[in-house]
């Protein structure tokens, strides 16, 4: 084990460079009120887990996406499980992005050098939000079609522009077909992979500038 | 010196040409024929069974043969003595679906509580316009009703 | 890798108070490794307690001839309620203005965190966004749960 781990960082070279980073002290007087970022990210891996074996028997069209989603609940070995994880998983990443947010307040940890990792950090609340709500159309049932209509719906009260903006979202008058596969396609691609980037960043900031001391 | 400008030019090509893909990005990304919706008469009921006072929900259904998809919708009919009109039950608020109160004789939307009158005119709550009115035809002793698909 | 174990004893017939405990650096790895991973087990755990517990049920199919009753996940409630107080036109200002100006401030309190009362303005905007966002969730629940209330 330890001959094979070395022979893969030989290629890849890992710990060394990160060794002041692995070696680093942690400042004194971090109590649990400091797992909520870490808290988050488990789900966010469980989400992404649970997202990519959705997919797979996931249709995302207009006819089929209500009765794929009762096929993974039904006859899907574990379906019903898999569903009820993403599905409470978005609960659980909000709420720990909430009490991270309200911990990195609480203990002032957004000063500089660090004021860009909290707007990073707000970001990804941004996308996380986003994500709910792409998400929450995709079972194409009552709740998700008028959830979509009045949420959308806010868009067109922008002046001017907000019929153009609303179309441009709905890809079509009403909420339809066209909102579906536009709102998959958001959902399980452009918004991970900005959640990605978004995270890479803030872990890149963390790894760089140590955890903040407590005041 | 020649170096430079010609760095200058590559990085001012280069963000120009980001800008252009943003651009078509954006038009791609924009549907492609959204105001396409054309009038269709669909048969609603018989002239006989109009309402001469008071409100009936009607569902119909209309085929959209770009998408090939059957909806089932509703609208409202209304008869007064003012005459019999057809009411989109789309609220002008937010576009949830309103519905009829029997006791209250008005309509009241679910979503934000927007109150319309027995004709669709606004009594209270947050909405812009009225419930908007739908063509009724009749041709034949029977009543077709306008709908954009 | 070097570890500092200082290891102290206590002088014999004394208690061990917490100055006298030996002082130990913690450091990323293993020591702050570890409690990250225990967190993240326990609550992988709670989350799977809970998933199993209570599985989303099917919703049912759209259909327009029916009457329903939109709703929103529970952190989109608070939106849905600002909603209410901004009738026609201005509309606008509760859809978009709201939740936009919302995360700006949001996004900006490490830039309100500045000069001399920086802590005190920064915190007085950060309670007034926690307490919007608890106050109407709570009202819209409350509208949900007893809708004769208001009327």
């Amino acid at each position: 084990m330890g001959r094979m781990l070395a022979w893969l960082d030989e290629r890849f070279h890992v710990i060394k460079p990160h060794r002041r980073f692995l070696q680093r002290r942690i400042p004194d007087g971090l109590n649990y009120a400091y797992c909520f970022g870490g808290l988050a990210f488990t789900f966010f891996l469980v989400l992404a887990g649970t997202g990519l074996l959705l997919s797979i028997y996931y249709i995302p069209s207009e006819k089929e996406a209500y009765r794929s989603i009762v096929m993974i609940n039904e006859t899907v070995l574990f379906g019903w499980l898999i569903r009820s994880l993403h599905k409470w998983a978005a609960s659980f990443f909000i709420v720990s992005i909430i009490l991270h947010t309200i911990r990195v307040f609480a203990t002032r940890s957004y000063r500089p050098p660090r004021e860009l990792n909290w707007m990073v950090g707000s970001l990804t609340f941004l996308v996380a939000m986003a994500s709910a709500f792409t998400g929450y159309l995709l079972p194409w049932d009552q709740r998700a079609y008028w959830a979509t209509e009045v949420g959308t719906a806010m868009i067109q009260t922008i002046p001017f522009a907000g019929d153009a903006l609303m179309l441009a979202v709905r890809g079509s008058n009403e909420v339809s077909g066209a909102t579906l596969i536009r709102f998959y396609s958001i959902h399980v691609l452009f918004l991970p992979l900005c959640m990605g980037l978004l995270l890479w960043m803030h872990f890149h900031m963390i790894k760089r500038q140590g955890i903040a001391k407590r005041l | 010196m020649e170096r430079r400008a010609f760095l200058r030019k590559a990085v001012f090509s280069f963000f120009s040409l980001s800008g252009i893909s943003l651009g078509v990005a954006a038009a791609f990304l924009y549907p492609a024929r959204p105001g396409a919706r054309k009038e269709q008469d669909v048969y609603l009921m018989d002239e006989d069974d109009l309402p001469r006072r008071g409100v009936r929900m009607v569902t119909f259904s209309v085929h959209s043969d770009e998408h090939d998809v059957t909806m089932v919708n509703r609208v409202f009919v209304v008869g007064s003595p003012e005459g019999v009109i057809a009411l989109s039950p789309v609220c002008t608020h937010l576009g949830c679906f309103v519905n009829w109160d029997a006791n209250r004789k008005e309509f009241i939307c679910p979503c934000h509580g927007a109150k319309y009158t027995m004709r669709g005119e606004i009594i209270s709550g947050p909405q812009p316009r009225p419930l908007m009115q739908l063509p009724l035809k009749v041709d034949h002793g029977k009543v077709y009703l306008g709908v954009k698909v | 890798m070097k570890k500092e174990h200082k290891t102290e004893t206590a002088p014999e017939g004394q208690a061990l108070t917490p100055e006298m405990e030996p002082k130990r650096e913690k450091q990323f790895y293993p020591d702050y490794l570890a409690e990250i991973i225990f967190c993240a087990l326990v609550g992988f755990e709670l989350l799977l307690i809970v998933a199993m517990a209570w599985p989303p049920p099917l919703g049912r199919v759209i259909d327009f001839t029916r009457q329903f009753q939109p709703r929103s996940e529970w952190y989109f409630l608070w939106l849905f309620e600002v909603l209410l107080y901004f009738p026609g036109r201005s509309a606008f200002i509760g859809a978009v203005v709201f939740p936009v100006v919302y995360f700006l401030l949001l996004m900006m309190i490490p830039f309100i965190d500045r000069g001399r009362n920086g802590r005190f303005k920064a915190k007085i905007v950060a309670w007034t966004l926690l307490g919007l966002f608890i106050f109407f969730t709570a009202l819209r629940v409350i509208r949900d749960t007893w809708p004769n209330l208001f009327s």
